[in-house]
């Protein structure tokens, strides 16, 4: 049984189309990464989804149930706002307890999450108080604290440093062991691959591919390439702009990112990585490592997103 | 019959939980508490230094007030209530709107209408509280009286009500600038035409009109609560407050719902 299901869903803004087509399911259990870039619609799907955006045409269905029917979709979905602000005077365990008893919460089933989430020593602290973790940490428990099938996260980890992110990663990932379905939309790459069971790319309000991570890699991976680590962001640009004036014929695109040329080649053969490596030598660039590529999720968007952008640092 | 009861306990619930939020939060700014209750006091007693000496400038000769204050001082409460009400219910959901919480309200298994009626209680509340301060001080200091004390609440509760609508409907479509700049495009004519300084006669052919302003109702009915001036019209004056009363809950609160739920 899906947990999500829209169908042919259609949003006009302004006479343009925020999001066109999308048909999505999620089956029950399963985490969904919505990823793309700023202003693609991820999070105008994800409003629509937690019914607080109307919808032109299709069909939205939380466990079968049309999503306007509030009172009873209400019950089925959490939600983790991507920026939400909270009352600063109240206490810890005045919001909970506020929210308990707006989504109806056994407070037995309150005070667990409290203790799972570990914020039991912060509960009599005033909430202005939190840190940015512990706040992201409190909005996803009041998500599910009255039993939701899906939990609805919008950017869940935006903002907070990769320690962390790690740590509510986890906490994110122990919602499967209470039998959460959730959607979280993302710009961490990262994140999409290591919390999602399978993974869709939005662009221009379309969903442009979905499936698992290897699904997507094996489409999108008719490509092969390798990457070069050098000594600095410098060296690795100087290479790459050598390469460029170069005109090889078998590069077929490359780009830069900090110490890392990414080099993308029509097809593959030794040669190349021959000769790839006597024109290092030659150049006498401080090379670290030279790796073979295996397409990642993020050069699957970059590719789908914007091919362009592959070859725009050169 | 009892599926319905216990809904109506859940919603009871409800309204509690948003009012017990809201005081709390009340209780914990300072700076809240003494400008609800500082600034009237001080509005009052500066207009009771200043007029309780018997006067009849500008006064209709037949209007039965010992002073000038006693003339001004419904219009004054008036002022206090329209407002403070206004600007406090507006920033109240402004700030709700921005914190989203009035999100987690639409997606919550709430009815939105108890955090509605919730929001003009607590409105309702402190109003009233600003109202019977300012009360009490012109009792106590400034020797006024007061004709009827029931008909003095209901007609401050609809006035308060009244203006928690214009606030919450104002502030369901703009932010904070809009909000501030609009609000007082209303209010200073409701002010000015009200008969707050001065009988509403006094407009000659356009108190005809303005009598039938929302504040011009309210205070006429205060005004006759207070020191007993009874308007010509006061069933229609008075239906007309209760039903606007009415209304400025049921459309706001749908206002605000739309805007939220795009």
């Amino acid at each position: 049984m899906d947990i999500l299901q829209t169908c042919e869903l259609y949003k006009k803004v302004s006479d343009k189309f925020s999001l066109k087509n999308i048909n999505l399911n999620i089956e029950s259990g399963d985490f969904l990464a919505l990823i793309g870039k700023n202003g693609a619609g991820k999070t105008t799907l994800l409003r629509i989804i937690s019914g607080l955006l109307r919808y032109d045409t299709g069909k939205v269905l939380i466990d079968g149930i049309p999503v306007e029917k509030s009172s009873k979709v209400n019950k089925l979905i959490g939600i983790v706002q991507q920026s939400k602000g909270l009352p600063d005077s109240l206490t810890v365990q005045e919001y909970v307890r506020f929210q308990g008893r707006l989504r109806n919460a056994d407070i037995k089933v309150l005070n667990g999450l409290i203790e799972i989430s570990g914020l039991t020593e912060y509960y009599n602290q005033y909430l202005s108080t939190l840190s940015g973790g512990n706040l992201r940490k409190l909005h996803i428990m009041l998500s599910i604290m009255h039993k939701p099938k899906l939990v609805i996260m919008d950017e869940p980890t935006v903002g907070l440093d990769p320690i962390v992110r790690r740590d509510i990663w986890k906490y994110i990932y122990s919602l499967k062991e209470l039998g959460i379905s959730a959607i979280i939309s993302t710009h961490y790459i990262d994140e999409a691959e290591i919390l999602s069971d399978k993974i869709a790319i939005i662009d221009n309000g379309s969903i442009v591919t979905s499936g698992t991570k290897d699904e997507i890699k094996k489409l999108y991976n008719e490509e092969n390439g390798l990457e070069v680590t050098l000594i600095d962001n410098n060296e690795a640009l100087s290479f790459l702009n050598e390469i460029a004036k170069l005109n090889i014929d078998f590069i077929k695109s490359a780009n830069v990112f900090n110490d890392k040329v990414k080099i993308i080649t029509n097809g593959y053969d030794c040669s190349y990585l021959l000769l790839i490596s006597k024109f290092l030598a030659e150049g006498a660039y401080k090379v670290k490592m030279i790796k073979l590529l295996d397409l990642s999720i993020e050069d699957v968007l970059v590719k789908i997103i914007s091919p362009k952008a592959l070859l725009s640092d050169i | 019959m009892m599926e319905r009861t216990n809904n109506f306990l859940v919603w009871l619930k409800g309204v509690w939980n948003f009012i017990l939020m809201d005081l709390l939060e009340f209780l914990r700014s300072p700076a809240q508490i003494i400008g609800t209750l500082m600034a009237p006091i001080i509005m009052i007693t500066s207009f009771g230094i200043g007029t309780s000496i018997p006067t009849s400038v500008g006064m209709n000769p037949g209007l039965n007030v010992n002073s000038y204050f006693e003339f001004v001082a419904p219009g004054i409460m008036l002022i206090g209530i329209m407002f403070g009400t206004t600007m406090g219910i507006g920033n109240s959901i402004l700030l709700d709107k921005r914190k989203r919480i009035t999100e987690d309200v639409i997606t919550s298994s709430m009815p939105y209408s108890a955090f509605i009626i919730s929001r003009y209680l607590s409105m309702l509340l402190k109003s009233l509280l600003q109202f019977l301060v300012i009360l009490i001080t012109a009792m106590l200091f400034f020797k006024l009286r007061v004709e009827n004390i029931a008909m003095l609440l209901v007609a401050a509760s609809a006035a308060v009500i009244f203006f928690t609508g214009v606030g919450v409907w104002l502030a369901a479509f703009t932010d904070e600038i809009t909000f501030a700049g609009l609000s007082n495009l209303l209010l200073i004519p409701l002010f000015y035409f009200s008969g707050i300084f001065f009988p509403i006669e006094n407009f000659g052919a356009l108190g005809n009109v303005v009598q039938y302003l929302p504040s011009s109702m309210q205070l006429s009915i205060l005004r006759y609560s207070i020191i007993g001036i009874r308007p010509d019209n006061l069933l229609l004056v008075f239906t007309l407050t209760i039903l606007l009363s009415i209304l400025m809950i049921v459309l706001p609160g749908h206002a605000l719902k739309s805007s939220i739920k795009k």
